[in-house]
């Protein structure tokens, strides 16, 4: 065990038990899991990514690129990174790329192997054949951990939040912030990752004003506890930052004992970064084995969890701040034996430490390999200029400390360039592109005292911007800082081992070196080459190394050589929280009708019918087939009375004087003449003169009409007239009003469709005198309703518009009356049916974006003597260049009971069967008329208009048929029946 | 467990949308016997209807049912001599009444406007969910009246539901 005996901030009385790899193991509470797992001895917590090279914990916060675990508990997550995971009772977790287990690796062969993976090896397999036999073997040992097998049962949670200010990050710098700015009176949010505030101060030893640093955080928390202005959350973590200044951020266990996780959509006036920095690792050989780690991380497992990593330590470092570190190390009961400085010239201060704890310094020198493989034996020396020095030091601990990496990735994702600071020898936050400021150590103030003095400064600057009060603030704190002092060393060329510069990719040195051998350049391209930064890390750790050793190898600058860029998310997001509680029926929001439970409880199969509206497909009776039941509604709707539910179909009010006018715009017809009480079929097109939709416009009264467009459509149209009422054509006097959910719109069809209505009450004279394309209001046993005359199945037909709250009731009234006339509700699919038998355009089928009304038989309907509408010039164009078009047409297949796929591709007869042959057209809608008895077409077709007579192949996924060429009309080409 | 807040259908309400430039103001107001509020997002509220204003020519007279023809029809024809356009609009909007300690807890989940900006009495319209709503403040966090097209009214019915108790995969499949 390497547990201390005292100290940490964990509760030694509450003991908790659980699982690692199958073994059981008790922590307490306050641990995380990689804290247990120090303390219990266990050293190899997983294995790497590409060499299967046994890993053990590195740091103890959210750089953690090695410690990634699978849970196996109540929830089956992989890739959660031990060193943030909080121990809980009955937790169980499992090592990650590893088989059978993780001491005993069989995917270690790849080490062997390393020579076949080098640097891209594949983007050179995917150039040679069979990429289809190895892609298998790459895929199946290729990515971090395992999809979970079980459905996530948790709930979580989405919100939207609104402040003046975020502070992102309760160490001092963000809590310096914060009490400036909480005191202006502005609406502040504090949020921070871990459950305690205080940031890398709960790590440490630091003192504030001669007292711990944490009594400070205390009381920082509890001035801000008594103001009405400052919400604080913790366990929250940031993890994008986008532009209007808005961060999401993830909180894991909120006090709704409900939630597991919440996403927080914030929106601040004002954004502040105080997310700290990572240290940054050395590079030498083998630094990834378990027993290296971070040297900041090391006195924090000793400071917060009571444990002791190692008994035998050597300190590698470029920096003096690494020194600060020793006398926890010491006190803690590890020997430091030895400290390697890189420096040349190490400060007084330092050096004083290390004198003071009688540990012999080593400078000028670097650490050039470490042996052992699953914990650390030895590490060998050497000075950086040659082989002078050159020793081997026992040990079962490194702590190394390449200085301190800025966390500048939300910065980053809010658009910003991190830029280079040559005497802190990192990349610090470049010029914020939003209402964002950097604070702190994430701003490259590393010392304890700039953080809070720049916390309370920004904060205080906010407040007056905000336009707040200036609040009194003493920026006069005692801390007890070392000097920084930081030397840029990247690493040393040397082949005695693997030196990894990315550890969560296995990237090492050489691959950097292999890369740019091979003509990368832009460290965004070496970036995609190595895959250095990739992953879930985003190169927090590591990103630096590699910016700084590609400059050394092309002897360019840091700031020439450039960062990459830092991706959200910031850290891992589950996708339980993302997907938060739209599954299942709230994925996509089901529209209904007043009828939609009559038509489920009837049997109806339901289909998407655009605009989030489900319809009835078709009504299967007992044992029937989708094609018998569309054949029985098909020939019910031609010979006797059939009834649909068209309540989806758009519907808006126009009001104003200049509704014609704006009618004749957006229409490629006039409706300048339309009398009131009647309607007139329209054509809406685009400007490039291509469908958009159609429908029919009533004349209700003088200043008042209905439109009626696709359901489909509907969102469209609507956006597209207000759109233009709102921006273009502001003059037009016209108000555009949304009913399409206020009205229900039953329609009753076919022959017998007078008898039926009559029957249900209503008024048959007026039956009898309404003409086609009419509108009428009357009564329908007590029900106010609105009578149309329109057709979409080229039958007689009447819409009865009556208010939502009644639509149901109407409809049970029309199904009773009918049921002597053998009355047969009807799905979409059978409209379908309908529609290509009346051989009707729709705009979403037969108008590709290809197709005008011209190739679509629609010319009818244009009007280009009127001044001008919407597609107009586009015609015009499309009339001078002339030239061969595609038409729709209707096509009789020579087998009356071919099946055709819709798509099928038209070919010349007499072209083969297999290669190539010249495609003429494709169908556009097929199906059985159970009217016609034989399948018909439509189709858009080569200069089809002038084709009708012709035999054409239709050739498809069902089949090769051959058809002759027709109009697209098939059924009652005079539309008497519909006019009748 | 659950937040504390109930969601409950408002039935049987009068819903009645004004267009108008700002000259048919002043005659929508002579009609209604009460001026138009003019500020966006402002409400009047009178012993038997109120008006909100979502723009600065568009209003809601909500009121009761039994009011709706009549105020309705003595507005309809205003449209002959002005430019405005009075339509009932009750049965396209289903409406709800959010109301409970953590009303407004459940209502962030939905509507990303900042809801502090609104007081009570005052009314705006947000995305809401996966549809649109347009709500009525009726008291600062612990009572919204929501209206949302009545073909979402199943959806959003599901929705509180969800938002309320938390939804788990188990049981919304």
């Amino acid at each position: 065990m390497s547990r201390l005996s005292s100290g940490g901030a964990i509760d030694r009385r509450q003991v908790i038990n659980f699982r690692f790899n199958g073994t059981s193991y008790t922590g307490f509470k306050g641990d995380t899991l990689a804290s247990a797992l120090l303390a219990n001895g266990v050293r190899v917590v997983g294995r790497s990514f590409k060499y299967h090279r046994p890993r053990g914990v590195v740091s103890c916060g959210i750089e953690e690129t090695n410690a990634l675990v699978q849970l196996r508990s109540d929830l089956d997550q992989p890739n959660i990174r031990a060193t943030v995971l909080p121990l809980v009772e009955g937790l169980e977790a499992e090592s990650i790329n590893c088989w059978p287990s993780v001491n005993f690796d069989v995917g270690a062969i790849n080490g062997w192997l390393a020579p076949l993976f080098p640097a891209g090896f594949y983007y050179k397999t995917f150039m040679a054949k069979p990429w289809d036999f190895y892609s298998r073997f790459i895929r199946r040992v290729a990515g971090l951990g395992q999809v979970p097998k079980v459905a996530d049962t948790n709930s979580y949670e989405r919100v939207h939040h609104h402040v003046d200010v975020l502070v992102i990050g309760a160490g001092p710098a963000g809590l310096s912030t914060t009490l400036a700015v909480a005191r202006t009176g502005a609406r502040v949010l504090l949020i921070d990752d871990q459950s305690d505030p205080g940031g890398d101060l709960l790590f440490d030893t630091a003192i504030i004003d001669q007292k711990p640093a944490l009594e400070w955080v205390k009381e920082s928390i509890e001035t801000l506890a008594q103001l009405d202005n400052v919400s604080r959350l913790q366990n929250t973590i940031a993890t994008g930052y986008y532009d209007h200044n808005l961060v999401i951020a993830v909180q894991t266990s909120p006090d709704e004992s409900w939630i597991r996780e919440r996403l927080w959509h914030i929106r601040a006036k004002q954004v502040v970064v105080a997310t700290g920095a990572v240290e940054r690792p050395m590079v030498f050989a083998n630094n990834d084995r378990p027993g290296v780690m971070l040297c900041a991380s090391v006195a924090g497992y000793i400071t917060r969890f009571g444990v002791q990593p190692g008994k035998r330590c050597v300190l590698f470092t470029n920096n003096s701040r690494a020194y600060e570190y020793l006398s926890v190390l010491q006190e803690a009961g590890i020997k430091v034996v030895e400290i390697v400085d890189c420096r040349e010239s190490v400060d007084d201060d330092s050096l004083k430490i290390a004198q003071l704890l009688n540990i012999p310094v080593v400078a000028g020198s670097h650490v050039v390999n470490v042996s052992g493989k699953k914990m650390v034996r030895s590490v060998t020396v050497r000075s950086i200029n040659g082989d002078a020095n050159l020793h081997t030091v026992s040990c079962d601990l490194v702590c190394h400390s390449g200085g301190w990496n800025p966390l500048v990735h939300l910065q980053s994702h809010s658009g910003a360039k991190p830029v280079y600071d040559s005497e802190n020898v990192t990349f610090i936050p470049g010029k914020p592109i939003q209402s964002e400021r950097s604070v702190g150590a994430s701003n490259g103030r590393f010392l304890l005292s700039q953080c809070i003095t720049d916390g309370l400064e920004t904060g205080q600057k906010i407040g007056v911007e905000l336009g707040y009060e200036f609040p009194e603030i003493s920026f006069e704190k005692q801390t007890n800082d070392v000097n920084y002092a930081v030397e840029g060393f990247w690493a040393e060329d040397d082949n005695t081992g693997k030196a990894f510069v990315d550890y969560q990719n296995d990237v090492t040195r050489a691959d950097l070196a292999l890369a740019m051998r091979e003509n990368f350049q832009s460290i965004e391209h070496i970036k995609r080459y190595t895959t250095a930064g990739m992953a879930t890390d985003q190169g927090k750790m590591g990103n630096p190394n590699v910016i700084g050793i590609v400059a050394q190898m092309s002897g360019t600058s840091m700031t020439a050589t450039g960062t990459t860029t830092y991706r959200p998310p910031f850290q891992p997001v589950s996708f339980g929280v993302i997907g938060g509680m739209e599954r299942g029926a709230l994925i996509i929001p089901a529209r209904t009708t007043p009828i939609t439970e009559w038509n489920i409880s009837h049997g109806a199969a339901m289909n998407e019918a655009g605009a989030n509206f489900r319809r009835p497909f078709y009504y299967p009776k007992s044992g029937e087939s989708m094609q018998d039941a569309m054949n029985r509604e098909a020939l019910a709707t031609r010979n006797g009375c059939a009834i649909y539910d068209a309540t989806p179909l758009g519907k808006f009010e126009l009001h104003g004087e200049d509704v014609p006018e704006l009618l004749n715009r957006v229409y490629t017809n006039s409706f300048s003449d339309l009398p009131i009480g009647q309607g007139r079929f329209g054509l809406m097109l685009r400007e490039d003169g291509r469908l958009m939709d159609d429908g029919v416009t009533f004349r209700i009264d003088d200043n008042h009409y209905l439109m009626s467009c696709g359901t489909g459509a509907a969102p469209v149209v609507l956006g597209h007239m207000e759109r233009l009422l709102q921006t273009e054509w502001q003059d037009l006097k016209v108000y555009l009003i949304n009913v399409s959910a206020g009205w229900a719109n039953v329609c009753v069809c076919g022959p017998l469709a007078r008898e039926v209505l009559s029957g249900a009450g209503m008024d048959r004279e007026l039956l009898d005198s309404m003409k086609f394309m009419q509108i009428k209001t009357t009564k329908v046993a007590g029900f106010d309703v609105r009578v149309a005359r329109v057709s979409y199945t080229g039958e007689l037909s009447f819409e009865i518009n009556v208010r939502r709250r009644d639509g149901l009731q109407l409809w049970e009234l029309f199904m009773q009356a009918g049921k002597q006339h053998d009355i047969t509700p009807i799905g979409s699919e059978t409209s379908g049916v309908l529609r290509i038998e009346k051989g009707f355009v729709s705009p979403g089928i037969e108008g590709d974006n290809i197709t005008n009304p011209y190739d679509a038989g629609l010319g009818w309907v244009i009007d280009m003597n009127k001044p001008d509408f919407i597609g107009k010039r586009s015609l015009q164009r499309d009339l001078n260049i002339g030239g061969e078009r595609q038409h729709v047409v209707g096509l009789l297949p020579d087998d009356h009971n071919a099946k055709i796929a819709d798509g099928s591709a038209l070919v010349p007869v007499q072209a083969p069967t297999s290669g190539n042959p010249e495609f003429q057209g494709h169908v556009t809608a097929a199906c059985y008329s159970p009217t016609l008895e034989r399948t018909i077409a439509l189709a858009l077709l080569k200069n089809g208009k002038n084709r009708h007579g012709e035999n054409i192949r239709i050739s498809g996924l069902e089949g090769s048929f051959t058809a002759t060429v027709t109009k697209p009309v098939f059924y009652d080409p005079r539309g008497e029946k519909m006019r009748a | 467990m659950s937040y504390e807040a109930k969601i409950v259908p408002i039935e049987r309400y009068g819903l009645i949308n004004i267009r108008a430039d700002f000259s048919a103001q002043r005659v929508i107001g002579e009609s209604l016997g009460h001026e138009l509020p003019v500020t966006a997002h402002t409400a009047v509220h009178t012993e038997n209807f109120s008006v909100l204003c979502f723009s600065e020519d568009q209003w809601w007279v909500r009121c009761n049912l039994e009011q709706e023809t009549d105020l309705f029809n003595q507005l309809y024809d205003l449209n002959k001599h002005n430019h405005c356009a009075a339509t009932i609009i009750s049965d396209h909007f289903s409406g709800f009444s959010l109301i409970g300690t953590d009303a407004r807890k459940v209502l962030r989940q939905g509507v990303s406007i900042d809801l502090d900006d609104y007081a009570s009495g005052q009314c705006t319209r947000s995305g809401f969910a996966r549809c649109g709503a347009s709500i009525q403040i009726v008291e600062q966090y612990f009572h919204y009246d929501l209206f949302v097209e009545s073909s979402y009214a199943s959806y959003v019915n599901l929705w509180f539901d969800a938002a309320r108790k938390g939804v788990q995969n188990s049981q919304s499949g």
